[in-house]
């Protein structure tokens, strides 16, 4: 018989009995879904049984959960490599010992020794957690936001929206305010405000949502410090990780982006390599990654099944109806329109330089640059612009502009110039051409994708003089733009509707 | 407009360089030298634009001030661009420039075998393959200085630090010379993770070189970013992204050619045309110790009586030395006796490792920590050992699996990549590494089963034992490409420098 130290309530008060239930919930939760059975049992001969059947198992996954419950928090790599060769080192009945041992400082941790726990069963599981958070919509924002408001009331599609808690140790439950951030982006039905920041009291009752049996589709690039957590989620829990591949841009194009970005994306691998499958937004993303999981056999990895889900091409009614509003004055000069975030893969060097070539030449145009960026990306350019405004050069810059402003510049525009040297899609390019616009883009990957359809003149975005010669084409010959004028009015945009279809099934399948 | 003489001297070089005309340059200065190239010069390129800003800023120019450059060019003629460059870097130049040198040829980087003593891993690569170069064929040695910014011809203790014994002559270059690669064969045997270096690598490689070729050691860094120190991810993408501007990679083993001819697919989407992967692959490197010696070492590590597991690597993450552990006390533990020597340095993430070391020696395991040792010991202790285990998470190569093998020393390593490649059929036993267990039980075979052993013995005479020569001559046929012989590159080897 072991004897008990009798507990002194005028040192802890009331928190270890609470500590106790907190733990004797999560363990039940563990032990019904590990089928052991604990009835009656106190929570160390809870943890007991647990342990030594943890301790037997062949497959990590009851191992992984046993963490969970114990600690109320979602373990690293490491963290499951420690607990598993202490459970190789221990024998049936120091198994308890191991696993406290190597849990020990997380469940020191003050703040999640109350948390309950959920697993969240046979189910789809969508992490939105940036979405979520974050009142940003650009790229990967707007992706989500299309495409799972889609989702919605379809009993057929069952899901579960989740974000990381506040310190990145498990999911919870969206709030009513991270609800509307994505499901109604451009129709709020509650006053935008910053989440609140939670106590440590409050962080430590959290409800945390734990994905059992299911499938957990990632569908953010998610951030640097939640990487490794995932990665052990799709190595241990026996969940299925799906992952939308956005672009290896990070990688591939390391030269033209802050290297965290490039350290962030590399460790993001690391989920991509245990995932179950890629769904690429386009065949060059999708090739990205096949070429990425073509490397792994050099580590014994097959790696996810890589899938080309592209995304829509229509833009919102909103989008169409201001780009019609705009009135053309034909005898102002005709626009041309320079549509992205400013930074150097973009490009926006080579079209400032065509533009001032062909306004040497003597062509009259105005030409729009739409796109936020930091100073250091911006500042030479800006300082360019206004010295050949000055020159008389019709020419602008715009870093902040609404939505409404820039669908009328679509409208205006006689063309659009988007020479990307890579993009995982483009949405520029489809926006234009969505709103009647020609452009001029690259001539290879997404962007070749998206404008072989029609509608553009595709050059080598590194070759300065093609641009040139593109501008000054749609600019002079009339006929060469009313032809791809007639070609966009054919075509028919890939709706939104459609990609959220396609991805459930890939998800589902 | 001020003439400056250094500029002028710079710009005469590179009119003698690359114009065909035939003027007197050296009577030009200033404005007149200025308005001669932009008749004499050719139509605007990158390639002139980077020859005449890096005589005007001597050193290599960044890519994007070579891009910016052309762009003028093209819209003012060079006569204005060109002006103000020549204005605008007089003012940055020290008093006393350093004498500026065009390299065509075969340029060799080897900034950092030409700084460190290390004998393992990448510098002997760079070492006994240009050591074999320059015997046959002229190359220029240089490397970047501290900024990463200034390409610089080598002293003659950074040659002495490169080349071994029996090397030939390399091409000369003027003391002190800052370099410039110009239509030159640019080679890049080592690695680079330093910022700087790498932009100005992407510049050479870009405008400077007819052809560019590296030396591919593996691309763990991105494909298994969870075993590299922080910073080394970041870094190593930008080293890719250069990468890509060249023309051949050459592996170092068939499984650093699936990371790098994977890494190659993912250029078109980023209309990048790949690099060609070809494999050169690493010889066995073969050390030689004498019975008298091992023997000292042996008694000198208290290891003369028990069998010996050995194991070669740093304590990093990747080289999966928490398994290795594990794996030895569930063997200790079933009454096998034998010391655990662990031979490497202390590293990055090392913390629970050493934790566990600690944790087995309290239980009084026998395990000897060896770090900064001599060849002499390394070799002694592969010649004493029952069996050495690598069992690493991704190689490029896998050293320790050749360096057991030669010895005839069974390895239980990796049963994936360069690992198996190396060890299977030769000597090896293969399992998987996260797998504790396969690894206890290997190991726990390797030392009960005296037939076992002996077998994988014999079959380590079977390793094939290609030969520096052979690597060196290899690679050379990838350097100087498919269409050309082993000469005409070199020819052009020799450096062009100012007359003042």
């Amino acid at each position: 018989m072991t004897t008990v130290v009798p507990i002194d309530p005028e040192v802890v008060g009331g928190e270890v009995d609470d500590l106790r239930r907190a733990l004797a919930a999560r363990l039940a939760v563990v032990a019904d879904a590990l089928g052991v059975e604990v009835d009656g049992l106190s929570p160390s001969r809870t943890l007991d049984a647990l342990a030594r059947v943890a301790r037997a198992s062949s497959d990590d996954r009851s191992r992984w959960l046993l963490y969970v419950g114990l600690t109320g928090t979602f373990p690293s790599v490491a963290e499951m490599g420690k607990l598993t060769r202490a459970l190789l080192l221990s024998t049936p009945a120091t198994a308890l010992i191991g696993v406290l041992q190597t849990t020990l400082d997380v469940q020191s941790r003050t703040h999640s020794g109350l948390r309950t726990i959920e697993l969240v069963r046979d189910t789809v599981l969508v992490d939105v957690d940036f979405c979520a958070k974050y009142e940003h919509n650009t790229g990967i924002q707007r992706v989500v936001r299309h495409t799972v408001p889609e989702w919605q009331d379809d009993p057929e599609r069952a899901h579960r929206l989740v974000a990381w808690n506040q310190d990145s140790t498990g999911y919870r439950e969206l709030t009513e305010l991270q609800r509307d951030r994505v499901l109604h982006w451009s129709d709020r039905r509650l006053p935008k405000a910053d989440d609140p920041v939670l106590t440590d009291a409050q962080l430590a009752v959290e409800h945390v949502l734990v994905p059992w049996d299911s499938v957990l589709l990632v569908a953010e690039v998610p951030a640097f410090h939640v990487c490794d957590t995932l990665t052990s989620i799709a190595r241990f829990s026996g969940n299925r990780v799906d992952v939308i591949g956005y672009d290896a841009i990070p990688l591939v194009m390391a030269d033209t982006l802050p290297n965290a970005e490039s350290e962030r994306f590399a460790h993001y691998l690391t989920l991509v390599k245990h995932s179950r499958r890629v769904h690429g937004i386009s065949e060059s993303a999708a090739n990205e990654f096949r070429g990425f999981v073509s490397a792994l056999p050099s580590q014994g990895l097959t790696g996810p099944e890589v899938v080309t889900t592209s995304l829509a091409t229509e833009v919102s009614a909103v989008a169409r109806a201001a780009a019609g509003r705009v009135v053309r004055d034909r005898s102002a000069d005709p626009v041309v329109l320079c549509v992205g975030s400013h930074e150097p893969r973009k490009n926006q060097d080579a079209v400032l330089f065509a533009a001032e070539l062909l306004h040497r030449e003597g062509h009259r145009f105005r030409i729009v640059f739409v796109g936020g960026g930091s100073r250091t990306a911006t500042m030479h350019f800006d300082k360019r612009v206004a010295a050949l405004s000055k020159q008389g050069m019709h020419v602008e810059s715009h870093r902040r502009l609404g939505d409404d402003d820039l669908w009328g510049l679509f409208g205006r525009a006689r063309f659009s110039v988007f020479v990307s040297l890579h993009e995982g899609f483009g949405l520029p390019v489809a926006e234009s051409l969505a709103l009647g616009a020609p452009v001029v883009t690259s001539d290879f990957g997404s962007l070749d994708e998206i404008a072989r359809v029609g509608g553009c003149l595709q050059v080598d975005p590194r070759d300065d003089t093609a641009i040139v010669d593109a501008m000054r084409r749609l600019l002079t010959d009339d006929a060469l733009h009313d032809s791809l004028v007639a070609d966009i009015a054919r075509q028919r945009p890939k709706t939104w509707r459609a990609y959220a279809d396609e991805i459930w099934q890939g998800v589902a399948a | 407009m001020i003439t400056r003489p250094v500029h002028d001297q710079g710009l005469r070089l590179a009119a003698r360089t690359a114009s065909s005309a035939s003027l007197d340059w050296d009577a030009l200065s200033g404005a007149q030298l200025v308005e001669a190239l932009s008749r004499h010069l050719g139509e605007p390129s990158h390639r002139l634009s980077y020859l005449l800003l890096s005589v005007l800023e001597r050193r290599v120019p960044l890519a994007s001030s070579v891009v910016e450059f052309t762009r003028q060019w093209r819209i003012d003629g060079l006569v204005t661009p060109l002006t103000a460059e020549y204005a605008r870097l007089a003012r940055s130049l020290p008093r006393r420039a350093r004498p500026l040198a065009i390299v065509g040829g075969v340029v060799v980087d080897v900034t950092d075998t030409s700084r460190s003593r290390f004998t393992t891993g990448i510098q002997r690569v760079a070492r006994e393959t240009v050591t074999r170069w320059t015997r046959d064929a002229e190359v220029t040695l240089a490397a970047w200085d501290p900024s990463g910014r200034t390409l610089h011809g080598l002293t003659d203790d950074e040659t002495g630090r490169v080349l071994l014994a029996d090397a030939g002559a390399v091409a000369p270059v003027p003391p002190g010379a800052v370099l410039i690669p110009f239509d030159a064969t640019f080679v890049l045997p080592e690695i680079t993770v330093a910022a700087a270096r790498t932009a100005s690598l992407r510049s050479v490689v870009r405008f400077g070189t007819r052809r560019s070729a590296a030396i591919g050691f593996d691309c763990i860094p991105v494909t298994t970013s969870e075993t590299s120190g922080p910073g080394m991810p970041g870094a190593f993408s930008e080293y890719l992204a250069m990468l890509s501007l060249t023309d051949v990679v050459a592996p170092i083993s068939s499984a650093a050619f699936t990371e790098y001819s994977g890494w190659a697919a993912m250029l078109p989407g980023a209309g990048l045309t790949p690099p060609r992967i070809e494999t050169v692959g690493l010889p066995s490197q073969v050390g030689s110790v004498d019975d008298a010696t091992v023997a000292r070492v042996r008694a000198q590590l208290g290891l003369a009586d028990t069998p010996v597991v050995l194991s070669v690597g740093s304590h990093e993450p990747r080289k999966n030395h928490l398994n290795l552990l594990v794996a030895a006390e569930l063997n200790w533990r079933r009454g096998h006796e034998f010391s655990l020597v662990l031979v490497g340095g202390n590293a990055w993430g090392d913390g629970e490792f050493q934790a566990m070391v600690a944790t087995l020696r309290r239980k009084g395991r026998a395990v000897t920590m060896l770090s900064g040792v001599d060849d002499d010991v390394v070799w002694s202790l592969y010649r004493s050992a029952r069996c050495t285990v690598f069992c690493s998470v991704n190689e490029g190569f896998g050293l320790p699996v050749v360096e057991s093998l030669v010895s005839s020393v069974p390895v239980i390593t990796s049963d994936f990549g360069s690992m198996r490649e190396l060890g299977e059929g030769h000597g090896a036993l293969v399992v998987d590494p996260h797998d504790p267990t396969a690894m206890s039980d290997a190991l726990e075979r390797l030392l009960t089963d005296d037939e076992l052993h002996a077998e994988l013995v014999a079959l380590s005479d079977s390793l094939p034992r290609p030969s520096w020569d052979d690597y060196a001559a290899q690679l050379w046929q990838l350097v100087v490409g498919p269409d050309t012989g082993t000469s005409e590159a070199a020819a052009t080897g020799s450096a062009t420098a100012e007359t003042s």
